[in-house]
Parts: structure tokens; C-alpha cells; sequence
């Protein structure tokens, strides 16, 4: 099945939710809005990142704690909501593995090591297949976070500029050069 | 060297699973009560306090204030307000549990104390209940429900298995529904799939919101629907009265098969009953023609006509048995009143026994469930047969809690239609200039989905070529616009780019059946 992303809104609804954050600096009540609104990408873009749905749940909560609880010092500034909060769920996450002492996990499913193969030019074979996943140990963290954001969720630039807080040629340009040390790492593999 | 656990066949988290860590009310006890920072002062305690009231009366206007009519319109717009469908409205007992049924064969089960008032209270009295359902794309477009939902930032089409919407009202006032005794929807669905959730149109977050999986209970339509025990039997033996030598009486044949009651008694007379019909002494003398008997409905007297010409004359009378013969008719009757009763009784048990297996064959759990006795089931069925024939092998019943009043939903997310892709522009068929026009919707015949494009969605258009597609649009002017299956099967199948024309109709439809035909339905 085919989706569609969509990180795009009309400034009406910017407006909108702008009233919606501001009502909830107010009053926490009126969180809910926001907070159901966004549930489930947080949910999910923490499960693709931890061992199990539990610590997902208690994650995506302590995420949108942080949120409530810092509301006040949130400033849209042309920044969506969600980009801050998918700001707070990497932080958390962050401390979640140091805290733990856990390895971050990383969900892949088969057609998404077909694209980033196709995006790096290698022919999508069982051995390939193999390399992509020794490649993968070797990149560190702010690699893998790309990786996944661009490549398998397939996340606009806009999007992934807004999470990371760069511009969009900072971000056009880690994307080549992750791109190439894979590559390059797929060859010494070889 | 291992820095990173690959999960290579983790399945993304299903809608219950998101359900099962979404809700606010735990968010907020788990917020309430978070460890509090060491630094705490009375500043701190105050700022707390003031927080508490805010939450406090956050919450009570918050749950106080529901959808305001407004907030609904402004999501949920008919795009030609003539033409959005009506509701059915139910006068409800609030006080008073009630089942009440809509003409598709849907059943409504409205608990006692099912409304509230804006401050919460149960209501007492007469409600309002206003229903209306959509089973088609036509339906759908004309009530301007929004059929995209958007779900962890990825938006899809639904595809319906019916939907409702259930409103209620007190004096032109909006209730809303007590989530302790939510009304129960059995709905009577077009689609037998099983593919289906159950969703609410939640107008405030404008989204769907996901509620539970939904379960398509198959109802057989081919029941026997006669229920009612037979407890007369025809030809009861009729107990012997003796002859009143007083009294006139006549002896006259009559068909032993037309009065089997009759034939058991030997020497058999008709007395009559002055008391009903005085007797005229003349009559004797009268050479009369013809003679018929007919049995009365108190089933113990006959009413015996006598005519001549234009002469007539009827006598109300017992059948009886002069002295002669009484003994033996008295006998008789014994006998036979004996072997009609056992007859009786035997045919009784029979009809008991088959009817407790017609109610064990009915109460599958499912039919328990929806419906609370037989004759709930018949009424339903019933009016399925009316609204969709005989044909249909089944009728399918999909359940709703309704905790909330608003639109209910039985869907399927589904993305575009896969097919070609290209960047299409939307004519006027006569002027051959741009439609002025915000959003435009693609239906594919037999499927009851609506797929919305907005203007700047265009320049991704994407339809199935080998469906039957309609593209539909309404103008600036409220004049509903079609694109008929040829004009998208005109395009090429390598096509990039086309442009689509669509008819807009001459008028602007005033009824349902006007606009059904002007969206090439």
C-alpha cells in the first residue's frame, strides 16, 4: 500500500493550532487537542526505536509530560508543533539508552533496504541485503537518526530541518555524505 | 561490532495498540502527580493551586460545553444545503428504555436516562432523537462528510460499510449522550466484508477518530416468520343440547363436510332461539325454495335462512337431539370431544416444541445480542426485505456503542486508487475554462468511497483506468459538476498531464432524486 506523507499546512491551520497551544498554556485541559493529535506519530516514531511497545508507551507519555510542562517556553517561530515535539521524543530517547544502557534498535522492513539500496546505486541482492546491515553498525547515532528519517520513513527535508533545528543545505548535505560513507563502506565490505 | 538492535519484520503498531496507550484522563492523573522538584516554595504551592482551579474549571467547561452546532457545520458542510439529508426523528421517552427502528431494518436501543443536559444532568421527558444514515457516495457528498482521515501524519480515504449520524435535542436545545447508558446501533449494512473499523467523526480535533474493531454479525433473511400457536382446532364437537318439545324447531339436511360438528349425533334439529329471533307461526305454511345454514361466531348457535323469492327469513338456532336419541348423543360426544381434545393438545405441543427450536435457532449470540426477542428480529427483517427485496441471502447488522452523539462510521482506510498518476486540470465542458472550485472528488463505481482532491492536489492526480471512475465538483454557484466515466477513459494511458471537463448542470438541483441523476447516479 502506498502513503502519502504530508508535512504541509494551510496558515490557517498554523493559526489554529497556535490558538490551540496557547489555550493550553492556560489551561492543561486543553492539551488534549494537541495531545491526541499527535499521539500516534510520537508512539510510533518511538517504537521504531526502542525493544518494545511498553517502554514506547512510557516514553511517548514522558514526552508529552515534557511538552505540557514546558509549553510556555515553546515559540512557533514557522516551527510546526510537531517538529518540537519529535525534538523532546529524540532527547528522550537519548536518555533513555544512555540512562539504560540499552542499544537502540532499529526497525527496517525489506522494501525499505530495497530503497536505500536503489538510492545508493547497489543492486538489491541477499548479500547486499547482508552489507546494508554490517554497514549500518558501523555509522554513529546522528547517521542512523538520518538514515531513518529520510530514508525510511521518508521524511521531507523541510521536515527533518525542522526536527534537527539546521537548514535545509546543512541537511541536503549530511544526507550526501551519509549517503557516501555508506557506500564507501559497502566497498570495503566487498 | 554491534552498536544497534535491527528489527527486520517489526509490524507498525495497530490502531488498538495506539488506543491501548492513548488517553488524555491517565495523561493528566500521571501529570498530576509527577514527582515535584526540590525547590518547592510557596510560590511553587500557589502556582499549584492556581493550576488546580484552572484545571478544575478547564475541565468543567470543557466537559461541559460539547460540540457547538457551529463548530459542527463548520467541518461537516453540506456543499448545497437543500439537498443535505434529512433526519428521521424519533419522539423518545427519556425516562423510558425504548427500541426504535429505521426504514433500512437499522435498530435503535435506547436505554432509560440515555441524555444529558449541557450541565450533565440526566433529562427527563420527551427528546428528540434525530438519525440518518449514508450508504453511498452520492449520500456522502451530499451531506459533506469529510471521507479523509489522518493517521500518524499519513492521511488515507475511507471506504464505508455504512455510516449514521445520531443527534438528539430537548426544546431546540443539543443533548449529548450519558457514556453510562449509550445508545446501541445495530445498523444494517450493504457490505458483508469484515474488513471494517469503527470510527468517530470527532469535529473539534477534525479527524476521525478510531474506536474499535467493527464485527459484521450475518443475519439469514429467509426466516419463517409465522410465530403464533394454533390453539383452536376447527370441528370441536359441539355438547348435545336436548330437544324443548315447546320450542319450534326444524330437521333439515345439511353437507356433513361443511359442519363435521354435527354429524356425530343422530336425529339432529335445529331449535331456534326466540329470545334472539321470535318466531313467525306463518312461516310453517310457507312452501319455502331454499334453505342454507351458517355457523355464528359464538360457535354454540347457527343461524338458519329460509327464502322464497324476495321473501326471507333467518332464525338463530341450537342444533339439538330430540329425546329419543340423547343418551347416545350424550355418549357420543364424550367420545369424540375426548379424541378432538387429545388432537388439540398433541397439535399444541407440537407447535410449543417447534416454536422453543425456532427461538433456540434465532438465538445464535449474536442475534441475543442485537436483539432482544423475536419478534425485534421480524420487525427488522422485515423492513430489510422492504428496503433492499427479497434477493438479499443475509442481512448484516454492524454494532454501535454510541457514547457520544455526532457521525459513526464503519470503514476502511484506503490510500489514491493505484493507476496513473498526472497532473490534471478541471474544465468547464461549455466554457472550457477552470472550474472555480476548491476541492473535487473522485468516485469509483461499486466502491462506496469518495477520493478528495484539493486544487493543489492535482498535480497528482491518480485513478484507477480500468475502474469506472466519476469525477464530481461543485461550482462557485452551487451547480454540481460530473466528469463522466469517458472522460477520464479518453485519457491516455501514458498521459502526464489532461485535461478533464466536466458537465455542470443547467440548474441547480432542488431534490435528492435531481441531484442523484445529475451526479450520474
Amino acid at each position: 500500500m502506498t502513503t502519502e506523507q504530508k508535512y504541509h499546512a494551510s496558515s490557517e491551520q498554523i493559526r489554529s493550532e497556535e490558538a490551540e497551544i496557547e489555550a493550553a498554556r492556560k489551561n492543561p485541559a486543553c492539551f488534549e487537542v494537541l495531545y491526541n493529535r499527535y499521539y500516534a506519530r510520537i508512539l510510533g516514531f518511538i517504537y521504531q526505536r526502542v525493544a518494545s511497545k511498553e517502554e514506547a508507551y512510557d516514553l511517548t507519555s514522558q514526552v508529552f509530560m515534557n511538552a505540557l510542562e514546558n509549553i510556555g517556553k515553546y515559540k512557533a517561530q514557522g516551527v510546526p508543533f510537531s517538529a518540537w515535539l519529535f525534538r523532546i521524543a529524540i532527547n528522550e530517547l537519548h536518555k533513555y539508552w544512555r540512562k539504560n544502557k540499552v542499544r537502540q534498535a532499529i526497525s527496517i522492513d525489506d522494501t525499505q533496504v530495497g530503497d536505500v539500496l536503489e538510492e545508493l546505486g547497489e543492486e538489491n541482492s541477499a548479500e547486499t541485503d547482508s552489507k546494508l546491515m554490517q554497514a549500518m553498525q558501523q555509522l554513529a547515532p546522528e547517521e542512523i537518526q538520518l538514515l531513518e528519517m529520510r530514508f525510511f520513513e521518508k521524511r521531507p527535508f523541510k521536515e527533518i530541518c525542522d526536527i534537527l533545528n539546521i537548514s535545509e543545505t546543512a541537511c541536503k548535505a549530511r544526507v550526501y555524505r551519509l549517503c557516501e560513507r555508506l557506500k564507501t563502506i559497502l566497498t570495503s565490505l566487498s | 561490532m554491534k552498536n544497534y538492535d535491527i528489527n527486520r519484520k517489526r509490524k507498525p503498531l495497530s490502531e488498538e495498540e495506539i488506543a491501548q496507550g492513548q488517553n488524555f484522563q491517565s495523561f493528566m492523573n500521571a501529570y498530576a502527580a509527577r514527582p515535584k522538584p526540590f525547590y518547592k516554595t510557596t510560590t511553587f504551592y500557589l502556582s499549584a493551586a492556581a493550576l488546580g482551579v484552572l484545571l478544575a474549571v478547564g475541565g468543567y467547561y470543557w466537559s461541559t460545553s460539547g460540540d457547538s452546532p457551529a463548530a459542527q457545520t463548520a467541518f461537516v458542510q453540506a456543499p448545497i444545503p437543500a439537498l443535505n439529508p434529512s433526519d428521521t426523528v424519533y419522539a423518545v421517552d427519556a425516562r423510558q428504555e425504548g427500541v426504535y427502528y429505521f426504514e433500512t431494518g437499522t435498530q435503535l436501543t435506547v436505554p432509560a436516562g440515555a441524555f444529558l443536559d449541557s450541565a450533565g444532568s440526566a433529562v427527563a421527558g420527551e427528546v428528540e432523537l434525530r438519525y440518518r444514515e449514508f450508504h453511498d457516495p452520492a449520500a456522502i457528498f451530499l451531506a459533506g462528510i469529510p471521507m479523509t482521515y489522518d493517521s500518524a501524519g499519513t492521511r488515507y480515504h475511507f471506504e464505508s460499510a455504512g455510516m449514521f449520524e445520531l443527534t438528539a435535542y430537548q426544546n431546540g436545545k443539543p443533548l449529548r449522550a450519558n457514556p453510562n447508558a449509550p445508545i446501541k446501533i445495530a445498523l444494517a449494512s450493504n457490505s458483508q466484508e469484515d474488513k471494517f473499523n469503527v470510527y468517530y467523526l470527532d469535529t473539534t480535533q477534525r479527524n476521525w477518530k478510531y474506536t474499535s474493531r467493527d464485527k459484521a454479525v450475518l443475519i439469514a433473511m429467509q426466516r419463517d416468520s409465522s410465530v403464533a400457536l394454533d390453539s383452536s382446532l376447527a370441528g370441536a364437537p359441539i355438547a348435545p343440547r336436548q330437544a324443548d318439545k315447546k320450542k319450534p324447531s326444524f330437521s333439515i339436511a345439511f353437507d356433513p363436510a361443511e359442519f363435521p360438528e354435527l354429524t356425530v349425533y343422530i336425529g339432529v334439529r335445529f331449535e331456534v332461539d326466540e329470545a334472539k329471533t321470535p318466531y313467525n307461526r306463518a312461516d310453517k305454511n310457507v312452501d319455502w325454495e331454499d334453505v342454507s345454514i351458517a355457523r355464528n361466531a359464538d360457535g354454540k348457535t347457527f343461524s338458519v335462512t329460509f327464502s322464497k323469492g324476495d321473501l326471507k327469513r333467518t332464525y338463530v338456532t341450537y342444533a339439538v337431539v330430540d329425546e329419543g336419541n340423547w343418551n347416545n348423543a350424550q355418549k357420543t360426544f364424550g367420545e369424540r370431544f375426548a379424541a378432538w381434545k387429545k388432537k388439540r393438545d398433541d397439535k399444541n405441543a407440537l407447535a410449543n416444541q417447534q416454536q422453543k427450536q425456532r427461538e433456540r435457532d434465532l438465538a445464535t449470540a449474536d442475534e441475543r445480542r442485537i436483539f432482544k426477542n423475536r419478534e425485534a428480529l421480524q420487525r427488522a427483517l422485515t423492513l430489510r426485505r422492504a428496503n433492499v427485496g427479497n434477493d438479499q441471502e443475509n442481512m448484516v447488522m454492524r454494532e454501535f456503542v454510541v457514547n457520544e452523539f455526532g457521525i459513526w462510521n464503519s470503514d476502511c482506510k484506503s490510500s489514491l486508487p493505484e493507476g496513473q498518476e498526472l497532473v490534471v486540470k478541471i474544465l468547464d465542458s461549455r466554457s472550457k475554462k477552470p472550474i472555480e472550485t476548491t476541492h473535487v472528488f473522485l468516485v469509483e463505481k461499486g466502491r462506496n468511497a469518495i477520493f478528495t482532491y484539493s486544487t493543489s492536489d492535482l498535480r497528482t492526480f491518480r485513478f484507477n483506468p480500468k475502474s469506472e471512475n466519476l469525477i464530481w465538483a461543485i461550482t462557485a454557484d452551487g451547480k454540481i459538476a460530473v466528469a463522466h466515466a469517458e472522460a477520464l477513459q479518453r485519457i491516455a494511458p501514458d498521459a502526464k498531464e489532461a485535461e478533464i471537463t466536466l458537465d455542470v448542470a443547467t440548474t441547480t438541483a432542488t431534490s435528492g432524486a435531481q441531484a442523484f441523476a445529475q451526479l450520474g447516479l
